[in-house]
């Protein structure tokens, strides 16, 4: 209740509606060069927030106080000021700047004109999203901006995406870039929808991001989102409409392959063991693939109300998003609601609220997971189940695999009979008030408030494996909260001519707490209630709930100075003091310093009208990653252990788990980067280079301990990391006539990420298939000092063992002609598992993306392409697929199994398998994507401005419709071990391919009209 | 919320001034839903916690890592594999990084450290002080007595590692100053274990029983190889004794009946690892144990399986024979009772066709096999009576020749499987019988490699054995410490 006092308060501050005495202004912006209508040009009153912007035609309308100055701005235009008189219809003429610089860019805490910045940021203007249909924002940045790698693990609906900015700093804590959304740090992307946005700044450097301290490390991402004008109510609707397909099928046999292929293993083959009756062994058979896929609808509808009054301005969007899944069973819905205002309470005196509400609710279907006696994931299962059995049994039940020997349920049985569902609220509420003390001090007041539910829940029938004859309902509940109040203070001040001084100084706090609670039970006679009524069920498997609390405060400064718009200066610095840290190490500052030189400034460069921009910057600084869990450095017990005490299964066991490390601290990354940004021709030919080192140090690592102390590893601070990259981007405004134009602009990334210390480790081998792979396949994945993240690691694939010569020549224990041959490594004559080495790496070489618009009078043309290039994944799913004459159905590649006439060298012989983890399941996962083809037609305004509407925009977008790799599986962008619950294991388990969801492509048809 | 809110405007004010005051109170943790060592554990319950903790331990140990280790390296047990840890460990190729050695190892410690726990932090003054000081100590005693057979001289802990330094420095301790610890621990657990816990019988916590039956396992061991101190023979048929006489413990009648989850804990088991149904609380061993292709319809993982010549060293007659060896499984097919042989299981595939381990085989009435995936409530007999009386006859007859004694312990085991009692036999002839009786009667329950151990014949049957000769060496009676241990405290 206290919650909702509070936030009333807030509310009602900024909801006072004050107006004072005005006169409206009409006026036409036009460009000098071609003389048309410039549309979006922000028109605002001098001194204050208040403004407006033009619309299509270059028109706009705004009350104003006799005598005010209103400044018109326009990127890439010189900035024009007016004063108002009596004039109530102004003709404004804007010139061409020649150098784009006057654009203003968000940085942490404030904001800096893009000329005088020192640091490496990357910025994206919402506009340039709008033509995307993405269920997530982040699929719309991906391939937008240089070293910024943002790429789709899963083409479930509602799946998260994976983000890393310069590469992986950390093993065991989240790498993933910090987002601040309208000031408020730690947002969520899915707060947000295309429409929304006004910019996106991605701090990249350690001059840029050390000003975010202890969490800047991963890089930032500063989130604008748009704020009402004053002028006419604009209403705006967006309406789409598609649907999603499978991008490819895999080639797997068919009944009467399968079917003769296991009778060349099997001759005799006892039917009579069988429990499915209508098996028909010849022809096409059932495609399991078809089975558990549809052609899945996707919608979206979003509503934009914008306006504002002379102080107060407002922007309320509505969204709701619906995609069905792919694959039958899974699904996501989501509403959106988000409420800017501001208020002039006067002229010094600024306030208002960022407030977004969304609820989303996801089905899960059974992917990546539930590998060997729990029935197996949907996918993988699709590809496994022959083709000789039908769905259904004539009785209309579901066919089962063969007999109860098998653990693999018919994946079309897991759709319809595991449920599992995720609901999420989210509500942000924060106030700010900014007030000029003297006209060159700022203090701003901002206050925020972030709540958080969580409710998942998950059902598994008794009929399926995972749960037979018992039935296993889990629930697994959140609630979080987080407060922010941060204080700061701005300062900016000209001395003489050419002395330019800005100085931020803040005091911040922020308190996190989460409670979690979540049961398993099993054992229900009737299943008609399942998760909705767990007291039917008669055991409990599993019950805990957990409170945790973090804290933070935080101390933070920043001056720019610049010398004559030539040499500038950055300096910034944060001490940051968390709880999560141990009692020796709650505090530590991060400090940076960053220099910027506008070479074209200089005289001998100022004649020389082809060059617009010309900027050195060099930067160096240090910013931390503190995201660990609270409680990491005390000791403590391990709790709700299963046993069985008697006949009786208990959950409370107790176990000491984790030594005390009253040193546990920060992990530090330094990085220095040099960057050169480049304008020709007035900005029409742009390019940036950024060059770059980072060192991450005290890495947040689980060192082993020796076994016979009882405990297994305690998170210590050891050892470190480095990124390497180079980064370039180009843009290019090829044409730009009045009906005509076209733009392209492109970014590549290098990064080299390399382990180069990890305390007494050297070589850290481990378990990355996710499980129930066999004996040989435990071991794939590997941490080696002096290499990358991500190594895949087994045995070197050479072929098939031939004849027995071959065998003598080369043995190794279970060798036989038809059978798998391996590389000694270690030259000792046999192989063993001392041969296992490095065969792949999941990082890229390097990753780029391009985008060009055409425009065509009404028409428009979007083109977004991205690849990554020089990568590698463990197909695993595959090791299931390639056994000749198995249970299991494979891909047709196995109906050339070796024979001793054939002599082949890529498939074993029938009944053999695939025993131990080799470089044959590695495969090239390079890759360019389409990712968007939009193409869309504006409606002449003539023709609508009867109906009373101001603009109608018509398109079709096809999403991820071609993409040109090698790789043999569903999706070359896959990793079954993302999105696991443990940092370590997204960090360290990549490139795998072990039942994942199969790729989509899209075709949406849209509409976009405002009033 | 009062709180937040308290921290809230106190942060407000805070900055509003601008001044930063002391602020080590507000980034202080205070874990609220953390059990830590300051405070626990504290009483009985929460005791009873810590040996849940350790239990689960066991439970997960005994039901693949151990067995492997123990059993598929003995000439009892073969792994059906062509190649890779179990393989390597079935036919002594196996190397220091094998991961079921790492696995026994780890868990043996952890237990340990649980115990040391309990041993530091629990009061003697108390009578239930000292009922739990006693578990822990049994649980110690125990995870010790197997890491010395399986291993060798090892690490000896007695005091939780609380700092990390402490992790680190460890050096090997002999085979005797194991011994000494096992003895010392044990002779406290006899004392104050209760016969059976208040409240719940057999309920899978150690009981004076099952340390009495224990202490005189070690005793046998330690009169035998390596320290073969011949003393401990009489220790160890005293100790068995009482056991026997207490009069707790009685033979069943029908053999089957101790490997069925319906009479499990019956009369005759002293200590068993507790498995119930639900899955996380069933065993695996069900499953690994059980055949699989050739048509059987409700199949298993198929580890492991036994041979045909061991099954031939047993009597028709012998009661024990077809409960021990599952040659054959029964199935219902369109109404018709069908049976597939061992010579059909696994499509003809030589490594399956072979019996299989029947004391693993029940799942319990009222369910099918594949309920729970797979998991069994079957519990692990890790000491029944009938141990008792092997190791008085064998204690008695190396120390006082073939007695009646000996005669009268063997003989019970044998006429309850219907086999001829014993008699005019030498003291050799005696002991060649009787170490045949313990593969009769105690076969696939994991005591042969330790047997072959302390009689000093592992070299002789290993490297005579149709997969051990493989790789066996006499170099190595012990498994090898592993790797990771080896790594990061540098014991080797």
């Amino acid at each position: 209740m206290k919650k909702l006092l509070l936030l009333l308060t807030f509310m009602a501050c900024t909801m006072s509606w004050l107006y004072a005495q005005q006169v409206q202004v009409q006026g036409t912006v036009t460009s000098s060069d071609d003389q048309m209508g410039l549309p979006g040009v922000n028109v605002s009153v001098k001194g204050t927030t208040k403004g407006t912007v033009t619309d299509m035609d270059g028109k706009f309308s705004l009350y104003v106080d006799k005598g005010v100055t209103l400044v018109v701005s326009y990127i890439g235009y010189k900035t024009k000021e007016v004063t108002v008189e009596n004039q109530s219809n102004l003709a404004l003429t804007l010139e061409v700047n020649p150098a784009q610089l006057s654009e203003v860019v968000v940085v942490g805490y404030g904001t800096q004109k893009r000329k005088d910045l020192t640091g490496a940021v990357s910025s994206i203007d919402g506009g340039a999203l709008q033509d995307m249909s993405v269920p997530r924002i982040e699929q719309a940045l991906a391939g937008r901006a240089a070293g910024v790698q943002i790429s789709t693990t899963d083409a479930s609906p509602g799946a998260g995406m994976n983000i890393r900015i310069r590469g992986d700093n950390s093993i065991n804590a989240n790498n993933a870039p910090l987002v601040v959304i309208d000031g408020f740090i730690g947002g969520d992307l899915s707060t947000l929808n295309n429409a929304d946005i006004e910019s996106f700044q991605i701090l990249k450097d350690a001059s840029a991001t050390a000003i975010y301290g202890s969490r800047g490390a991963n890089g930032v991402i500063i989130v604008t989102t748009k704020t009402g004008r004053e002028g006419k109510t604009e209403v705006a609707l967006t309406a789409e409409y598609g649907v999603q397909q499978l991008s490819k099928k895999l080639d797997l046999m068919d009944a009467g392959e399968y079917w003769a292929v296991r009778t060349a293993n099997e001759q005799d083959i006892d039917r009579d063991s069988w429990e499915v009756s209508n098996v028909d062994t010849t022809g096409v058979g059932t495609d399991w693939q078809d089975a558990i896929t549809q052609e899945a609808v996707v919608q979206r509808y979003n509503l934009r109300v914008t306006g504002g009054g002379s102080s107060t301005r407002y922007a309320a969007f509505f969204d709701y998003f619906g995609q069905d899944g792919l694959v039958k069973g899974s699904g996501y819905d989501k509403g959106t609601f988000r409420l800017n205002l501001d208020h002039d309470v006067s002229n010094k005196l600024t306030v208002g609220t960022r407030m977004v509400y969304y609820n989303a609710s996801t089905n899960n279907t059974l992917v990546n997971g539930g590998y060997g006696s729990l029935g197996g994931p949907i996918t993988l299962n699709a590809l496994r189940f022959p083709p000789i059995i039908p769905v259904m049994s004539e009785e209309g039940d579901y066919n089962i695999f063969f007999n109860n020997s098998s653990q693999v349920d018919n994946p079309v049985k897991v759709a319809d009979l595991r449920m599992k569902e995720q609901q999420r609220d989210y509500l942000r509420v924060s106030g700010y008030l900014e007030y000029a003390l003297i006209p060159d001090l700022k203090y701003r007041l901002n206050v925020g408030y972030l709540t958080q539910n969580h409710n998942g829940q998950e059902y598994i029938s008794k009929e399926l494996q995972a749960a037979l004859n018992e039935g296993i309902a889990r629930i697994d509940n959140w609630t979080s909260s987080r407060w922010l109040v941060e204080n700061t203070l701005s300062y900016t001040k000209t001395l003489g001519e050419k002395h330019n001084l800005n100085a931020l100084v803040g005091f911040t706090t922020q308190l996190d707490e989460r409670f979690r609670s979540g049961l398993a039970v099993s054992g229900f006679s009737t299943e008609v209630l399942s998760v909705n009524n767990v007291g039917v069920a008669e055991n409990v498997l599993g019950s805990y709930s957990e409170l945790t609390e973090s804290k933070q405060m935080s101390v933070l400064g920043r001056l720019n100075y610049s010398y004559d718009g030539k040499y500038l200066l950055t300096m910034t610095g944060r001490s940051d003091g968390s709880s999560v840290f141990a009692k020796n190490n709650k505090w530590a500052f991060f400090p940076s310093a960053s220099i910027g030189w506008n070479i074209n400034e200089e005289e001998f460069l100022k004649s020389v009208d082809q060059v617009s921009t010309l900027k050195l910057r060099a930067g160096y600084g240090e910013s931390g990653n503190q995201a660990i869990q609270p409680y990491q450095s005390l000791a403590s017990y391990g709790t709700g252990i299963i046993y069985t005490k008697g006949s009786t299964q208990l959950n409370n066991g107790v176990a000491p788990e984790r030594l005390s490390n009253s040193n546990l601290r920060w992990e530090t990354t330094v990085q220095t980067n040099i960057g050169l940004d480049m304008g020709f021709y007035n900005e029409r030919l742009t390019a940036t280079m950024d060059l770059y080192r980072k060192e991450t140090n005290d890495l947040l690592y689980e060192a082993r301990l020796a076994p016979n102390s009882g405990f297994t590893s305690q998170l210590q601070n050891i050892g470190s990391i480095e990124n390497k990259g180079l980064e370039l981007s180009l843009s290019a405004r090829l044409i730009e006539k009045k009906d005509f134009s076209w733009d392209v602009s492109g970014n590549v990334s290098f990064v080299r990420n390399k382990i180069l210390d990890l305390g007494a480790d050297s070589l850290v081998v481990m378990d990355i298939s996710g499980g129930a792979m066999g004996g040989g396949f435990r071991e794939n994945g590997a941490l080696v000092v002096g290499q990358p993240l991500g190594q895949i690691y087994g045995y070197e694939y050479i072929g098939i063992y031939q004849d027995q010569g071959e065998v003598d020549a080369l043995p190794r224990a279970g060798a036989a002609p038809g059978r798998p041959k391996y590389a000694d490594i270690n030259g000792d004559g046999e192989v063993n598992a001392d041969d296992r080495t490095v065969i792949g790496n999941a990082l890229p070489d390097f990753y780029y993306g391009l985008s060009t618009n055409l425009t065509y009078k009404n028409i428009g043309l979007n083109v977004v392409l991205r690849g990554v290039q020089g990568v590698q994944v463990a197909n695993l799913g595959k090791v299931n697929l390639l056994r000749p004459g198995g249970l299991n159905n494979g891909l047709r590649e196995v109906m050339d199994y070796w024979t001793p006439e054939n002599g082949s060298n890529d498939m074993i012989a029938v009944g053999q398998t695939w025993d131990e983890m080799s470089s044959r399941f590695v495969e090239d996962a390079s890759f360019l994507r389409v990712q968007n083809i939009s193409l869309s037609y504006n409606v002449p305004s003539q023709w609508l401005e009867k109906a009373g509407v101001k603009s109608l925009r018509l398109y079709a977008n096809a999403v991820n419709w071609f993409t040109f790799t090698d790789y043999s599986g569903y999706d070359p962008e896959v990793n079954s071990r993302q999105n696991d619950d443990s940092n370590y294991q997204n960090n360290v388990q990549r490139g795998i391919d072990n039942g994942a969801y199969p790729a989509a492509k899209q075709l949406m048809f849209g509409l976009n009209l405002s009033f | 919320m009062k709180k937040t809110i308290k921290y809230i405007v106190g942060a407000a004010v805070l900055a509003l001034s601008m001044g930063v005051t002391s602020c080590s109170d507000f980034l202080e943790e205070e874990p609220q839903s953390l059990l830590a060592p300051e405070n626990f554990p504290a009483s009985a319950d929460d005791a009873d916690l810590i040996l849940g903790g350790m239990m689960q331990l066991m439970d997960d140990y005994y039901q693949r890592d151990f067995f492997l280790s123990v059993a598929v390296t003995s000439d009892e047990v073969d792994a059906k594999y062509t190649s890779g840890d179990r393989y390597d460990m079935d036919h002594f190729t196996y190397t220091a990084s094998n991961q079921y050695f790492r696995d026994v190892w780890r868990d043996g410690y952890k237990v340990i450290s649980s115990a040391n726990t309990m041993i530091k932090d629990i009061p003697e003054t108390t009578e239930w002080g000292k009922q739990y000081l006693a578990a822990a100590r049994f649980y110690r005693a125990m995870n010790y007595f197997h890491l010395v057979r399986m291993f060798g001289p090892i690490p000896l802990r007695t005091k939780p590692v609380e700092a990390l330094e402490q992790a680190s420095q460890v050096d090997k301790e002999t085979e005797e100053g194991i011994y000494t610890q096992i003895v010392e621990d044990l002779t406290y657990a006899e004392q104050y274990l209760p016969v059976s816990w208040a409240g719940a019988i057999d309920d899978g916590r150690p009981t004076m029983g099952a340390a009495k039956v224990l202490l005189s396992k070690v005793y046998i061991t330690m009169a035998g190889y390596p320290l073969k101190q011949t003393a401990y023979y009489t220790k160890a048929a005293e100790k068995a004794k009482e056991v026997i006489n207490a009069g707790t413990y009685n033979l069943v009648n029908d053999f089957g009946d101790l490997f069925k989850v319906a009479t499990e804990n019956g009369p005759e088991h002293i200590w068993s690892i507790q498995y119930s149904d639900p899955k996380d609380g069933g065993t695996m061993m069900t499953t690994q144990s059980r055949p699989s292709g050739g048509g059987i319809k409700e199949g298993g993982w198929y580890f492991w399986n036994t041979s045909v010549a061991f099954m031939d060293t047993f009597d028709d007659m012998d009661a024990r024979k077809a409960v021990t060896f599952l040659a054959e499984i029964k199935q219902m097919v369109d109404g018709e009772e069908q049976v597939i042989t061992y010579i059909d299981w696994g499509g003809g595939d030589p490594l399956k066709t072979k019996p299989c381990l029947g004391k693993y085989q029940d799942y319990g009435e009222g369910r099918s096999f594949n309920d729970e995936g797979k998991r069994t409530g079957l519990n692990f007999p890790v000491f029944r009576l009938a141990e008792a009386y092997l190791i008085l006859a064998e204690a008695s007859n190396e120390a006082n020749g073939p007695s009646a004694e000996a005669y009268d312990a063997i003989n019970r085991l044998r006429t309850r499987a219907g086999m001829p009692a014993l008699s005019g036999l030498d003291q050799s002839g005696l002991r060649a019988a009787i170490q045949q009786e313990w593969s009769f009667e105690l076969a696939h329950e994991a005591k042969r490699r330790f047997n072959l151990l302390r009689w000093e014949r592992l070299d002789e049957v290993m490297s005579q054995d149709e997969h051990g000769k493989v790789g066996y060496q006499p170099s190595m009676k012990y498994l090898p410490i592993p790797q990771d241990e080896t790594d990061l405290s540098g014991i080797e």
